[in-house]
């Protein structure tokens, strides 16, 4: 369905290199690949979010995928900060995180957080997980960001 | 008349002379016997007032021999009798103290507050501990304090109301007070580090291992086409070590949360708790025909969620081991003085009792990966929570072949 329009924007806040290799790597099978934008700790993150130097060619993201254990500021303060910002808080947020801690899961849906996923062991776990996350945040579900305003206007 | 007088006056004379001797001789015995009692009185009044003497030395030895301090002191707080322990203890002299206001052993920062205790002591005057509640310091003659306990006596007195004071010098007893403190926060604080350390550790190895075996499967899945049999079979070993830490992991994170993320006590219907766990193990139990019996197993206080675990992993290690027969396992509850006994008796292939301790070490199993899986954290956690709730954890063989596991529970249920 997203065929004609451009690319959707994923930003991925994640500190481990290997993570987002392998985000990557599950992306290359995909059949929508989407823009994918990295940065590696929460404060990097805010300042993407607020088109702050050296991001301020960069657009607000259809999707954010954030992970909790980042340096600077953990993934819960970006969470609580993209929620409680009037031009962020519509950008869906999707937990990867390795912790499968109760309160860190409870604390992130109290933030808002739009789901929260634990980083599978296994690789095909992995991609089947990023595949999911895929084919139903970028296929199959309408985002905000995709509003048409044209569209809309028609009787 | 007078011719009768004169008639006999020798005869006369004679018997008046013989009279007056009689009565000189009984006054001298009177006399005697006056002075008798004198002496005997004035022995007696001499022995008794040696007899209060020695009473007298010895009540004074006792006020000096008692292990306490003892001051006497009057209503206004005056210091009318101290003892030599009072001397030794402060640094005064008897005569330093005497007649000066106790004030004098008080320190400094506690005298304003004295008088308003002296008043309220005085107002109902009472056997009692001086200070309840409050740390009480006594000041020597060279400004130190020390730590003391002061018992309070009134006595009634012919020179009115005097207050006995039995003051004990505890700065040894505070000491060891002290230490045993600094060791019991000292032991908490290395606990609560260990298991903090075991879960962050857990938690933090998870990452990395993660992508040993990710990038290992990666790399397998990639190059599958290029990698001769001897290539795939290392990655198989290098993915089934991963696999086998993450266990391990998981199981050492399991461990270190009965400390940290145990439940406070709440009643907990153990027929329940069996219920529950015969649900849980409904098909291992089914798959391996094991039959578990349990009746009328107690309410107690406990953690349902680690009374779970506990009886879980008691019964699926009896059904695991099981011996040639189908797994016959009973659980029985014996109260006795102060607690619960549980036992989980099985019909499986019995343990070496050399094996006693070593079993319930975290880690530790007896057997090979090949005969049976598992990385021998079950029965350390059995033990673990057992110890949270204050009981103990054991076994003993279940003739013929068996094994019956026990523990206790305190009944808490009485307090």
């Amino acid at each position: 369905m997203n065929a004609n329009t451009t690319a959707l924007q994923v930003l991925l806040v994640e500190d481990n290199p290997g993570d987002v290799r392998l985000f990557q790597e599950a992306l290359k099978d995909s059949t929508v690949t989407p823009h994918l934008d990295i940065v590696h700790n929460g404060e990097q993150a805010i300042q993407f979010l607020k088109q702050e130097t050296p991001f301020e060619n960069k657009t607000h993201p259809d999707l954010i995928i954030l992970d909790l254990n980042l340096p600077r500021k953990s993934g819960h303060e970006v969470l609580e900060h993209i929620k409680t910002h009037q031009h962020t808080l519509q950008i869906p947020v999707i937990i990867l995180t390795s912790s499968q801690a109760p309160e860190d899961i409870q604390k992130a849906y109290q933030n808002h957080a739009n789901s929260y996923m634990v980083k599978p062991s296994q690789l095909n776990d992995f991609f089947d997980l990023v595949n999911t996350l895929e084919q139903f945040w970028l296929n199959q579900v309408q985002l905000p960001t995709q509003i048409n305003p044209r569209k809309a206007d028609e009787p | 008349m007078s011719q009768k007088r004169s008639l006999r006056p020798l005869e006369e004379l004679e018997k008046e002379i013989e009279q007056r001797k009689k009565a000189e001789a009984e006054i001298r015995k009177l006399n005697e016997e006056l002075e008798r009692r004198v002496h005997e009185r004035t022995a007696e009044l001499e022995k008794q007032i040696v007899e209060r003497q020695k009473t007298e030395t010895q009540l004074r030895q006792v006020i000096e021999s008692v292990p306490n301090a003892i001051i006497m002191s009057d209503e206004n707080s005056h210091i009318t009798l101290v003892n030599s322990l009072v001397e030794q203890m402060f640094g005064y002299h008897r005569d330093e103290l005497i007649g000066q206001s106790v004030d004098i052993l008080v320190p400094n920062r506690f005298r304003a507050n004295h008088p308003q205790y002296q008043i309220s002591f005085l107002h109902a005057p009472q056997t009692r501990a001086m200070g309840a509640g409050r740390d009480l310091y006594a000041r020597t003659k060279s400004g130190n304090e020390i730590p003391v306990e002061i018992g309070l006596n009134p006595i009634q007195t012919s020179q009115g109301l005097q207050v006995l004071s039995a003051i004990v010098d505890i700065t040894e007893r505070k000491k060891i007070e002290e230490k045993l403190e600094a060791h019991a926060r000292e032991l908490a604080r290395s606990n609560e580090e260990l298991e903090q350390f075991a879960y962050v550790a857990s938690h933090d190895l998870r990452e990395p291992l993660r992508m040993i075996s990710s990038y290992v499967q990666l790399l397998e899945q990639r190059y599958h086409n290029q990698l001769d049999q001897d290539a795939k079979d290392f990655i198989q070993f290098a993915v089934d070590g991963a696999e086998r830490l993450q266990t391990l992991i998981n199981d050492l994170l399991s461990f270190s949360r009965v400390g940290t993320r145990g439940k406070p006590f709440h009643p907990t219907n153990v027929q329940h708790v069996l219920d529950q766990v015969c649900k849980h193990l409904k098909f291992v139990i089914d798959d391996n025909k094991a039959q578990i019996k349990y009746q009328n197993l107690p309410t107690i206080m406990a953690d349902e969620t680690q009374l779970i675990q506990v009886f879980q992993n008691l019964i699926s290690n009896a059904i695991k081991f099981q011996s040639s027969v189908s797994p016959k396992i009973q659980i029985d509850a014996q109260q006795q003085q102060g607690y619960w006994q549980f036992s989980v008796s099985d019909n499986g292939i019995g343990i070496d009792p050399n094996f006693s301790e070593r079993i319930f070490v975290i880690f530790q199993r007896l057997h090979t990966r090949e005969e049976y899986s598992g990385t021998g954290i079950g029965l350390a956690v059995c033990k673990k929570i057992v110890e949270r709730h204050g009981g103990r954890i054991w076994f003993e063989p279940s003739p013929p072949h068996g094994t019956r596991f026990l523990f206790t529970i305190p009944d808490r249920s009485v307090l």
